[in-house]
């Protein structure tokens, strides 16, 4: 055998994953009491579309640094990243800094001019000088094309990581998620979503502090050993950039989508207006970067420690894609319990995702198309709240439905395009409505639809569906990521069609927009 | 109401928009300080986003077409591609820390400047 060449311990031989784990069920039922408890307190809090959507503007800069992080840290990244690692090596690092250098763009261009010109949606701050219908339909558009994919990547990958980890069938899986996820969002608003999003940030941070911490324990504490370990056994070559960035053009391509994609994510956006004022917004940001920095530290630890305490053949054994590592070895590590913790940390970390996707989703269905389009921003209170919460259903039931359809699909494709997407659609006319005052009404549009659609088109042209999933022969576009066309594409079609179209009075407006952005009346 | 803007505040930068009346509308001239902060702001911000793409897109090019460097070895167990890489983390803090400190300490007093010039 394989495994016995590379030497793992005897426990990763007779790994109980995929059986049902009593320890996994216990710690994820105390989690779903906890956070349903939570849920019944904020419902109690949640009586008016402020409350629902932006939490009352009450969340303290602490809280949404640790809840932005929540939303940010996905099953994708604590799996997938460590996975990755321990199958490859230095490759899969690339992947840890790629989601962080988002960060600060959100920071030094989005955050707090979004605080001080928006109510609950994206929309609200490119619609402050602009039409409303126009505008609010194309961030719709976006938003829902980012959510929707962003969302199927997560139910999919909840369906197959829970049918490992606890031995229930795909399908219940999905269903559980989706329950859950529906009394959060639907009965607490988003003061039960911020607050599952800290739950779940605590967890997920303390759970890989623990399992980098008995990783290094083994290696007198110094990284830098457990490093020489990975490379005395299986080849220098693994400390060594290998064939991940075979081609230049894909890498700054991913790397365009990861660093601008997060400034357009319409669930991370949403955040910012939980808090009081800019400042809040502008000190969460730096709590988040530094926790999520932390984070993607831990996983350099966390996959060379499974790629030398688990081994990577071990590894691929369980999960073709590697994406098993962090609870393989935390068995390896702690034995069955951790094993448990593990896996409900890693459930947990998809449900709170879910949830924060869901309610964003929600708010651009009934916040931008309902009210501020068919209605004409004229709706009472209640029916504002009650558009909101049908919303939300119909959102996690479409949810569920296509975790169903989409069961057994490479799931890396969608996180892909959902980041191609915010990034094309949503960004640039963010930062252009924010920061050029010359952008009209028809430029802003014109890129926010044109940004989705190509980016849509491209990621179908791509190698990735019409190699990998259709089996064709070649693509007719040569990238895996779109962004390195429709980041450009996007930005030159708002910026040409704002020269075309001159309006003196959205013009005249910016006066007042950057007046508002600065001191936010 | 008295003009609330000392006068020698303004230099000649300020009443070049195209939007701005006279130099005695106070109003007018209460923002138009407000826009002399918001291009120091938006310079700022261009220039650190600028330092953000150039540290990672500099990480990621010498990994396309720099194999062999980002996988010497300083010291047995770290190559030079895992330091940089967590340096990349390590800037990203750096700048993010930067400009929060910049904020606070200059944007947001230069703005309760202009909120109490506002004031009679």
């Amino acid at each position: 055998m394989i495994i016995l060449q590379a030497g793992p311990p005897a426990a990763a031989q007779a790994t109980r994953i995929g059986e049902p784990n009593a320890v996994a069920m216990a710690f994820f039922f105390a989690f779903i009491a906890a956070t349903l408890a939570i849920t019944y307190w904020a419902a109690r809090r949640t009586r008016t579309t402020e409350e629902y959507y932006a939490a009352g503007r009450t969340i303290s800069a602490g809280q949404n640094g640790f809840a932005l992080a929540g939303d940010y840290m996905s099953a994708a990244s604590f799996l997938g990243i460590a996975g990755l690692v321990s199958t490859t090596g230095f490759d899969g690092l690339i992947y840890s800094t790629g989601w962080l250098v988002g960060w600060p763009v959100v920071l030094f261009l989005i955050a707090e001019p979004l605080r001080n010109l928006g109510k609950y949606t994206f929309a609200d701050v490119v619609a402050a000088r602009l039409q409303q219908a126009p505008v609010r339909i194309g961030a719709a558009l976006g938003t829902l094309a980012t959510v929707i994919f962003y969302l199927i990547a997560q139910m999919v990958g909840a369906g197959g990581l829970i049918r490992l980890m606890f031995g229930i069938t795909y399908e219940t899986a999905i269903m559980l998620v989706g329950a859950a996820m529906l009394a959060y969002v639907l009965f607490g608003g988003m003061i039960a979503t911020t607050w599952v999003q800290i739950v779940k940030a605590f967890l997920l941070l303390g759970g890989a502090t623990i399992l980098a911490l008995l990783v290094l324990s083994r290696f007198g504490f110094n990284p830098v050993a457990l490093f020489n370990a990975a490379a005395s056994r299986y080849g220098e070559g693994v400390l060594a950039p290998g064939g991940l960035v075979s081609t230049p053009l894909d890498a700054v391509s991913l790397g365009m989508a990861l660093m601008f994609g997060t400034a357009g994510l319409p669930h991370i956006l949403m955040r910012f207006y939980t808090v009081p004022d800019a400042k809040a917004a502008r000190t969460s940001v730096f709590y988040a970067t530094g926790l999520i920095g932390f984070f993607y530290l831990m996983t350099f630890v966390l996959g060379f420690g499974a790629m030398v305490l688990v081994g990577p053949d071990v590894i691929r054994g369980v999960d073709a894609g590697g994406n098993m590592a962090a609870p393989l070895l935390a068995e390896t590590l702690g034995g069955t319990p951790f094993l448990g913790f593990i896996g409900a940390v890693a459930f947990a970390t998809i449900l709170a995702v879910v949830a924060g996707l869901t309610l964003s989703g929600a708010a651009a269905l009934s916040h931008d198309l309902w009210v501020n389009v068919a209605r004409g921003g004229h709706a009472t209170p209640g029916e504002q709240l009650r558009v909101a919460r049908v919303a939300t259903v119909i959102l996690g039931v479409v949810a569920v439905l296509l975790g169903i359809t989409f069961k057994g699909q490479n799931v890396a494709y969608m996180v892909s395009l959902a980041f191609a997407i915010a990034a094309s659609a949503t960004f640039p006319a963010l930062v252009l409505s924010i920061f050029w005052r010359r952008s009209t009404t028809p430029g802003v549009v014109s890129s926010m639809v044109l940004g989705t659609v190509s980016s849509l088109t491209l990621i179908y042209l791509s190698p990735t569906i019409q190699v990998d999933i259709l089996k064709h022969e070649s693509a007719w576009f040569p990238l895996r990521n779109p962004a390195l066309v429709t980041i450009p594409l996007s930005f030159l079609t708002a910026i040409v069609v704002s020269v075309l179209t001159p309006s003196a009075s959205e013009l005249a407006g910016y006066a007042r927009v950057e007046r508002e952005m600065h001191t936010g009346h | 109401m008295p003009d609330p803007v000392p006068a020698h505040r303004f230099g000649a930068l300020v009443f070049q928009s195209d939007y701005c009346l006279t130099p005695t509308d106070s109003v007018t001239a209460r923002d138009s300080d407000l826009q002399r902060l918001a291009r120091r702001r938006w310079r700022v911000a261009i220039t650190l986003t600028a330092a953000v793409i150039a540290v990672y897109f500099g990480f990621i090019l010498l990994i396309a077409f720099n194999k062999p460097f980002m996988g010497s070895l300083i010291t047995p167990g770290l190559s030079v591609g895992i330091l940089l890489g967590a340096l990349v983390i390590v800037a990203t803090w750096l700048l993010t820390w930067y400009y929060v400190r910049w904020a606070n300490e200059h944007y947001d007093r230069a703005l309760d400047e202009i909120r109490k010039a506002g004031r009679p």
